[in-house]
């Protein structure tokens, strides 16, 4: 993964954490919340440092 | 009967949880069963005779909409409802997630219909990790680097579903080609799932060159990707000896599994090839570092070999080289090399008094086995102090009647946690009974006040039987109770 298209991840992730606070503040955990975690930990999975994508990482 | 199983991690991770979906597919031989897993690896699940089809996760198609120049959250949710949404119309009885990761933990949350059984992560109603069954919590607490499992992955897969894998899981796809090179030859992966399980480049030049200078077959090359092609390049052009092939970034899943297959022998570090060799009972040589744990994903096959050093510059290429001529010869092996052995916990070499400790207390959790005895002062020390922590804990916990005293004694609880994890970190011996410690609390289900406290005390009772017997203050008849 280049620099370039790692820092756009980077800002994308932090936009999407926000976001997941923003709707889990307003509605609560539903299905619409949680398409939106989906969505955040699939872009944190390509983020270098941030989650190692294998079978033996852990979930929180 | 219809279950779904999902693995969406990597070519290594789906291959090694073969033998367990052939277990399956023995206890329920009339089940649909469908395999999901990444379009980047979907060539994995190609000839696992066990499934009835595949169902492929294009993460490529979910991430379209926020690479453009005006990123779309609404339209790659909208596309990931869509995959979901046709999953979860199919109604599985039983879904098992293999992938142990945040985002597959959601995933299956969403692909569930109202009466689908989950084995592995999935999340709570209200939104919390949900850790369904014994073996995941296992894995949860237990698995990875820098801990002290010594089960292999593939048959915790299989212990996930409370299935056992019989010998005949383990096998080669239903249809293999014929790939093959004329005469003896071995193989030789060149990369590795990670760049820091990787051997150097010019190891692996020595290595061939002794190879070449004192056997007479060839060395197949295999890999994919540019790094990989880039290496196999380098070891290529030490020489012009035509008895190294260089296939690498030029053959399908199922060639590679199928040159490995018709080897004699084949060598690499932690990576997808380790487990196609595997798969086809081949005989294998494993370079592996500190940054794997390869009791989790070596070799399984009886009669290979792990080359094991903390650091890649720890482990000369003489030593690897040695060792895969003592197989091609039928020689002795080098002191330092790890056997791989038929039984569960498969490997027989040298483990430092601190690892042979760590197993050894996961089998006195999880097992019901003897404790072992700990001189250390640390040691000593730190269960006293996890045992005053805990009992002051119980007896808060005990005295709670109703929910609002519950929020008032949070904070000394909630500290108490935190005193418990900051000893795990100061002594690392007494790490592994905390971790399970704190997965029992984590799997808590939300339910009414009674219900979630009084699982609470029956976990803070379990930790002080642990910590009891640790310190010898308990009969021995107590071990069984703090096994999962």
């Amino acid at each position: 993964m280049n620099e370039k298209t790692e820092k756009y991840l980077q800002t994308l992730l932090e936009k999407l954490d926000e976001a997941t606070i923003r709707v889990r503040e307003s509605q609560g955990y539903n299905e619409e919340t949680a398409y939106v975690h989906l969505l955040t930990e699939l872009v944190r999975e390509q983020v270098p440092n941030e989650n190692f994508n294998s079978s033996a990482s852990t979930a929180g | 009967m219809k279950i779904l199983i999902l693995q969406l991690a990597r070519l290594g991770d789906i291959l090694q949880t073969w033998p367990a979906v052939r277990a399956l597919r023995r206890q329920y031989p009339d089940a649909e069963i469908v395999y999901a897993c990444r379009k980047k690896f979907a060539g994995a699940v190609v000839g696992l005779d066990a499934i009835d089809r595949s169902v492929i996760f294009d993460t490529e198609e979910y991430f379209e909409p926020l690479l453009r120049f005006q990123p779309s959250f609404d339209e790659s949710i909208g596309k990931l409802r869509h995959f979901c949404g046709a999953l979860r119309a199919e109604n599985f009885d039983l879904v098992v997630n293999f992938t142990f990761s945040p985002f597959s933990s959601y995933l299956t949350q969403l692909v569930c219909s109202q009466n689908s059984r989950v084995i592995g992560y999935s999340r709570t109603a209200d939104g919390y990790l949900h850790i369904a069954g014994d073996t995941s919590a296992y894995f949860y607490a237990q698995v990875g680097v820098e801990r002290h499992n010594r089960i292999h992955l593939a048959d915790l897969f299989a212990m996930m579903m409370d299935l056992d894998i019989a010998p005949g899981d383990w096998g080669k796809p239903s249809s293999l080609p014929s790939t093959r090179v004329p005469g003896d030859y071995i193989v030789l992966h060149v990369g590795a799932s990670d760049d820091k399980k990787m051997y150097s480049v010019w190891k692996w030049q020595s290595v061939v060159q002794k190879i070449l200078r004192s056997w007479g077959g060839s060395i197949v090359l295999i890999g994919s990707g540019e790094k990989e092609t880039a290496v196999a390049e380098r070891i290529q052009a030490i020489t012009d000896d035509v008895r190294i092939i260089n296939f690498v970034g030029k053959t399908s899943i199922t060639d590679s599994m199928a040159l490995i297959a018709n080897s004699l022998l084949f060598v690499g570090c932690d990576s997808g090839p380790l487990q196609m060799a595997n798969l086809v009972g081949k005989v294998s040589i494993n370079v592996s570092f500190k940054t794997v744990r390869y009791w989790e994903t070596g070799p399984k096959v009886p009669g290979s070999f792990v080359l094991y050093a903390d650091a890649e510059d720890e482990l000369p290429s003489d030593r690897v080289s040695s060792q895969i001529l003592s197989i091609l010869n039928k020689t002795a092996s080098i002191p330092e090399a790890i056997s791989v052995t038929q039984d569960m916990i498969c490997y027989q070499g040298t483990e430092t008094e601190e690892q042979e400790f760590g197993w050894q207390v996961l089998e006195a959790i999880y097992l019901g086995k003897e404790w072992p005895k700990q001189t250390s002062a640390s040691f000593k020390h730190a269960i006293r102090r996890l045992s005053e922590m805990n009992t002051v804990m119980l007896e808060q916990l005990q005295k709670i009647e109703t929910s609002s005293q519950a929020q008032a004694l949070m904070e000394i609880l909630n500290r108490g946690d935190e005193v418990i994890s900051t000893i795990g970190k100061l002594e690392p011996e007494v790490d592994s009974l905390i971790r399970w410690y704190q997965t029992e609390k984590s799997r808590i289900a939300p339910g009414d006040f009674g219900a979630v406290l009084g699982e609470t005390v029956r976990i803070h009772g379990l930790f002080q039987c642990a910590l009891d017997l640790v310190q010898g203050n308990r009969a021995a008849e107590g071990r069984a109770e703090v096994g999962g």
